[in-house]
């Protein structure tokens, strides 16, 4: 019997463990999903190119993925990055996104708490019209299956170079 | 014309008269040429070849973009994980650089960490293999031993970097803190040590002469004309090509063919002495050498003349070093030499060679017919052998310096995607597929890298142009797009193991799905050496046939030709078959050499065959006009060719290989010319003026003597 539930786990083991690949909406569709909501992104850097990138702010590989970009000049002045937050429910960072987006300077906010470890304080007393902002993320997300943060889409128009 | 003896009294008496402006004339041009012209001696031949190479001009808008690849070989102790953060340090060092353009080493090694999960939070990374615990690297390396074992040996204590670079690196100012070997290449050398290496070699050149002539006058006259023509030279050979740049090789032809010219005019004078007129000595100096003197100027000027209008900057500076030296050798002979000499009478002009000369003509006259025709025949035979080879471009003639260094091509490119990785993709196949057994593995490039990277992204499946970009975004953000591409070009790199670098060169030259340069100059100068071999043959070979048909016109005979042709080919041809033998590479050294030795054996055949028919038309006996032959010409050439062989014998035991190289070649081939000129040359002349010399063709107007 042991050897019974021990070759189940291996199996099972072997069977879902195995990298899962997410197929990519074609880049015509996506483009324009991006288009829909591109007027909510986070803006960096001043490059050609643009890179749209979904991130949880407390996620650790986001807040990575961050400090490799800003602490790069060639990043910044090759890309423009259009960031998008969009939360991991098992982190609970609705309250905190809604912060951000409601935030004067989202970017600058975005920076402290990811690349400062700032932990802000506020009331959740967030507007209709950020509500809808993240409600519209989420839902974009969605249809292009992200499924893990940073999710990043690199534009493939003849924008800025390789 | 032979029979002809030029009417020089006059002359002499001008230039006895004028002897003072002279020389005034000579050193004030001297010197204003030495104020105004400072050449640079470069000891690498590598500028040379790769302005020839076709590839070069394919890859490069400039040559000197070409990089030349160095090498640090580091030894230690023990991988410990200080030495390993050491080495790391070394080769984040040599990238910082300025002057470095590439590094290639163990830790330019780069490992993607797959994206492995499906978690929600991941990203991709990349680590340097010299981030690894000693004992991952260790392990990393096992694994993947083919690729690596360039990099670092079995044994992990030798660590090899190497260094692409456009110019010279200052290695003194790397500091690298384990015992190492650098090789590199040295490429310019400054003035004052090739001076002060000459100055040993004349102190040499004057003891030889003392020994030969039994003075000083002989080796300082000597040092002096042979100063005058090789500056003269080079400072016309500047003016025309517009070069300061000479190659530590080239001088030597100028030198040696100087000073041959020059001990035809001066023995003549040093044998002269027997009267007490200087006036005599000085007239029969010049009315016995004005005529063979310029018909052996005639000679190589039109030999080599014709290669002037080949497009290729070796072929033409070699043929102007020797079509320049003649012509000014021949006015320094006439002009600067008498005037000189006319200030000397020699008391003890005595010249024991009068033995020697009896003994080479009696050996001559009875030659075995036999012999010369085996000899005769197997030298066709190699000529139709190397020549084949030569002209079959799948066999190589020369060998060719080769290294197991890791090769490095560019692609150019206009936009990287999908079907670009393909055909890089495409082309590692392709190498494979042609080279089964030793390419495993080995091809580093902008595609192995995008595989590795989309393997490792959870976001992506299939490569497509979304699949691209976020693998070029990546590398950017890693810092590894550098290493495998620029603005302009992919860089691919290979590893060739255990496998033939020249047929994997060829392979790619011949590979057509895809534009490749090649980039190191190393592999430039062999592309460059192998494209050339087959003009370089046909240059030398018509060179030889020209000399051949001049020397059948100027002595009105058809067998001449063939003579003319065969005594100055024989020394080539054997040489050519050592060359083949012991595999030595092609280089400009090789092709001094030969070109010193076409102008030697130009000049020593055209004063020989004079000399002979002259003697033979006053009436002399075959052997008579042997031993005239030898003593009055044969002297010159077998003092000459010696003195050139000690001077080119030192020069091996100079520090410098390209200095090494030139004396070993050009002291070997003379050595085989003298051979050629005193044993064989007497032969086949007996053997081919079967009707003897035809008085009937010469004008009635010719005096008698």
């Amino acid at each position: 019997m042991k050897i019974f539930i021990f070759i189940c786990l291996i199996t099972t083991q072997a069977l879902f463990s195995s990298v899962t690949k997410h197929t990519m909406l074609p880049y015509t569709e996506m483009h324009s999903l991006f288009n829909s909501v591109d007027s909510y992104a986070i803006k960096m850097g001043d490059g050609k190119k643009k890179v749209f990138v979904f991130l949880d702010p407390k996620c650790k590989f986001s807040r990575k993925f961050m400090k490799k970009v800003n602490e790069n000049p060639y990043m910044l002045k090759k890309y423009q990055y259009h960031i998008f937050l969009y939360e991991i429910p098992r982190l609970n960072t609705n309250n905190l996104i809604h912060y951000v987006y409601q935030s004067k300077t989202p970017l600058k906010e975005l920076k402290r708490i990811m690349l400062e470890n700032n932990k802000p304080s506020f009331k959740e007393d967030f507007t209709s019209q950020t509500k809808g902002m993240v409600a519209s993320i989420k839902e974009i997300a969605t249809k292009l299956s992200v499924h893990k943060r940073p999710y990043i889409v690199v534009a493939e128009d003849n924008n800025g170079e390789n | 014309m032979y029979y002809q003896t030029p009417s020089v009294d006059k002359y002499v008496t001008k230039v006895i008269k004028y002897r003072m402006s002279i020389l005034l004339f000579f050193l004030f041009t001297f010197s204003v040429i030495v104020f105004a012209y400072k050449p640079q001696f470069i000891l690498s031949d590598d500028i040379y070849w790769l302005k020839e190479s076709q590839q070069s001009e394919k890859g490069q808008t400039q040559t000197t973009d070409a990089l030349m690849l160095s090498k640090i070989q580091v030894h230690v102790e023990e991988l410990s994980p200080l030495v390993q953060k050491k080495l790391q340090d070394l080769h984040e060092k040599l990238e910082k650089s300025e002057k470095i353009d590439r590094v290639l080493s163990l830790f330019s090694h780069k490992i993607v960490q797959k994206d492995k999960t499906n978690n929600e939070s991941s990203m991709l990374g990349v680590i340097s293999i010299g981030s690894l615990e000693s004992y991952e690297m260790k392990h990393f390396i096992n694994e993947l031993s083919n690729p690596n074992e360039k990099f670092v040996e079995d044994d992990f204590h030798t660590f090899n970097f190497f260094l692409y670079s456009k110019d010279k690196i200052e290695f003194s100012k790397i500091d690298i803190l384990f015992p190492h070997v650098i090789e590199t290449i040295e490429e310019n050398m400054i003035l004052e040590n090739y001076l002060s290496y000459f100055i040993v070699l004349l102190f040499i050149f004057v003891i030889v002469f003392r020994v030969l002539f039994s003075n000083l006058l002989s080796s300082v006259s000597a040092i002096i004309a042979i100063l005058l023509t090789t500056t003269f030279t080079f400072s016309i050979i500047y003016f025309l090509l517009g070069k300061e740049d000479i190659y530590i090789a080239f001088p030597f032809i100028s030198m040696s063919i100087a000073l041959v010219d020059y001990l035809f005019f001066y023995y003549r004078w040093h044998v002269s002495q027997y009267t007490a007129n200087n006036q005599k000595a000085l007239i029969k100096m010049l009315n016995r050498n004005l005529s063979p003197a310029f018909w052996t100027l005639f000679v190589a000027t039109s030999a080599l003349g014709s290669l002037l209008f080949i497009d290729s900057n070796i072929i033409r500076t070699l043929s102007l070093s020797v079509i320049l030296t003649s012509i000014i050798g021949y006015v320094v002979n006439l002009t600067f030499l008498p005037a000189l000499l006319s200030f000397f009478h020699l008391k003890h002009a005595y010249i024991p060679f009068n033995k020697i000369c009896s003994l080479l003509a009696i050996t001559g006259m009875n030659y075995n017919k036999k012999y010369l025709l085996s000899f005769l025949i197997t030298t066709f035979l190699l000529i139709v052998i190397g020549a084949n080879q030569i002209y079959d471009k799948s066999s190589h003639f020369f060998d060719i310096k080769i290294s197991d260094d890791p090769l490095v091509i560019n692609i150019p490119y206009k936009k990287i995607d999908v079907d670009l990785i393909h055909s890089i993709e495409m082309f590692s196949k392709d190498l494979e597929e042609a080279f089964p057994d030793n390419i495993e593995e080995i091809v580093k490039s902008l595609t192995t890298m995008v595989y590795e990277f989309n393997e490792g992204n959870s976001q992506t499946t299939t490569l497509n142009t979304q699949a691209l970009e976020q693998t070029l975004f990546y590398m950017d953000l890693y810092g590894v797009s550098e290493e495998y591409y620029n603005k302009n070009y992919i860089k691919v790199t290979i590893l060739p193991d255990e496998l033939n670098k020249q047929e994997l060169i060829n392979w790619l030259i011949n590979y057509k799905k895809l534009d490749i340069n090649f980039i190191d100059r190393g592999t430039l100068i062999n592309n460059a050496m192998h494209e050339k071999t087959l003009l370089l043959s046909v240059s030398l070979f018509s060179a030889l046939v020209v000399l051949g048909l001049f020397t059948g016109w100027i002595f009105r005979s058809y067998p001449m030709v063939f003579v003319g042709f065969i005594v100055n080919t024989i020394p080539i041809v054997w040489f050519g078959l050592a060359i083949k033998v012991l595999n030595i590479p092609l280089s400009i050294e090789l092709l001094v050499a030969m070109t010193i030795v076409v102008g030697l054996a130009s000049d020593a055949s055209v004063h020989f065959f004079f000399k002979y028919f002259r003697s033979r038309y006053f009436g002399r006996t075959k052997k008579h006009s042997l031993e005239k032959m030898f003593f009055y010409s044969g002297i010159p050439v077998i003092f000459g060719s010696l003195i050139l062989i000690v001077i080119f014998l030192l020069l091996t035991l100079s520090p410098v290989e390209a200095l090494q190289d030139i004396g070993i070649y050009s002291a070997s081939l003379i050595t085989l010319t003298l051979i050629s000129d005193v044993v064989i040359l007497p032969i086949i002349l007996l053997s081919f003026t079967f009707a003897d010399i035809n008085i009937n063709k010469i004008p009635n107007n010719v005096a008698k003597k």
